[in-house]
């Protein structure tokens, strides 16, 4: 089932999407998304009138997403809370000017995941620095290290870390993507929406990103 | 279909995102070819990975914890640059306003039989249908949802719709109770 557009009321939302392996699913009926929509408009409104807890409200509504969406980016514990804070805070600053072309969330998650992205660049640029050489070179030379583990014995949590070294190894464009559609589970149109992009360009920087990763995971043996 | 197209499609294939001319070559190809078979199986297997990711728990009392200290950061960075408040000429707040009343009279799901709209341009207009209490009703409780169409269409922000609508409720409080 494709996701499609709900046309009550003007609001649009997506209808409920479980792929073959009954995974990536969008369970919510569209009826739901637009009642989130609703509700979340409601609560963006109130902020913008000065209303704090209402800010508190989309804070605790969407914490756990974009605490996730952080961490699968950025990993270390100790930058979480700081970059939360960040991204939060900017959230707050640009509400104001939100004009609702998109869903709060997606809008949400488009400050979450360019804060992400840029504080990627500047880690890189920072190990360029450090020794000299180019970090995504140092990055793709470790990837070709062979585990000698053969894929059955990993324990889940030693994939998991392994999977989440292979992330950190793709450029943050198509780490962002990746984290995006595969943990946060973000439909086509929600990533076109968070991202800002056409449905031509999230279908051809996915397909790179899955690609890319495939390989690394291939080189790692994993896969 | 190619075996460089097939595997180009395969995580649109993966995700559901395929139908029609394009759905049938490719599940056509995968039949026949054992290359693109394994590429769909090896995605397929990255997608379960990553799917194991996704179970990242949020330590107790962090959440409400990381609120309190946003709340002490707002309020320090409110003090510091004192939200302007953005002031809006009559002209515009009274154009504002019929465009709002028109949009939602017009998608007002409770819409009155007998409404009429007065003629009279700007506040006037406002006021006079405002009188009646079935608008005002649904209007509190449908502005909100249909505002955001109203911010696309005219890119008035937020902050500007909102106003219009703090001095509509001022105008008209009293008939912004529900009716009985
Ligand atoms: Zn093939």
């Amino acid at each position: 089932m494709k996701g499609q557009n709900y046309d009550g009321r003007g609001l649009s939302g997506y209808v409920a999407r479980v792929n073959k392996d009954n995974s990536i699913a969008r369970k919510e009926p569209a009826d739901e998304i637009v009642a989130v929509r609703a509700r979340d408009n409601r609560l963006v409104l109130r902020t913008i009138a000065g209303d704090g807890e209402a800010f508190e409200d989309l804070v605790r509504l969407y914490y756990d997403r974009i605490r996730a969406l952080v961490f699968h980016h950025l990993h270390r514990e100790d930058d979480l809370d700081d970059a939360l804070q960040e991204i939060f805070l900017k959230a707050w600053q640009a509400l104001p000017n939100f004009q609702k072309r998109s869903n709060f969330y997606t809008w949400l998650f488009r400050i979450a995941s360019n804060y992400c992205i840029d504080r990627l660049r500047k880690r890189r640029l920072e190990l360029v620095s450090l020794d000299g050489t180019e970090a995504r070179d140092a990055l793709e030379a470790r990837a070709h290290l062979k585990t000698d583990t053969p894929e059955e014995e990993y324990s889940r949590s030693e994939r998991v870390r392994i999977v989440q070294k292979a992330i950190g190894m793709l450029d943050p464009i198509y780490q962002n993507i990746i984290i995006l559609r595969e943990i946060e589970g973000l439909t086509y149109d929600e990533l076109a929406d968070s991202l800002d992009i056409e449905m031509g360009t999230v279908k051809s920087r996915l397909a790179r990103a899955r690609t890319e990763l495939k390989k690394i995971l291939q080189d790692m043996d994993v896969i | 279909m190619d075996c460089k197209k097939c595997q180009n499609l395969l995580g649109q294939y993966l995700d559901e995102e395929l139908e029609g001319q394009e759905l049938s070559d490719l599940e056509q190809h995968i039949k026949v070819c054992p290359d693109c078979t394994r590429e769909l199986e090896r995605l397929r297997k990255m997608h379960s990975f990553l799917t194991d990711l996704k179970e990242v728990e949020v330590p107790e009392g962090e959440r409400e914890a990381f609120i309190s200290a946003l709340r002490n950061r707002i309020e320090s960075e409110g003090a510091k640059t004192s939200r302007k408040k953005s002031v809006l000429r009559p002209v515009l707040v009274s154009a504002i306003l019929v465009v709002i009343a028109l949009i939602v009279i017009v998608t007002c799901p409770q819409k009155p039989a007998d409404l009429k709209i007065a003629p009279a341009p700007g506040l006037n207009a406002i006021e006079n249908m405002a009188v009646d209490r079935e608008i005002c009703g649904a209007l509190d409780d449908h502005f909100l949802a249909t505002s955001e169409d109203f911010m696309v269409d005219t890119s008035v922000t937020g902050g500007q719709a909102l106003s219009v609508w703090k001095i509509l409720k001022e105008t008209h409080e009293d008939l912004f109770e529900p009716a009985e």
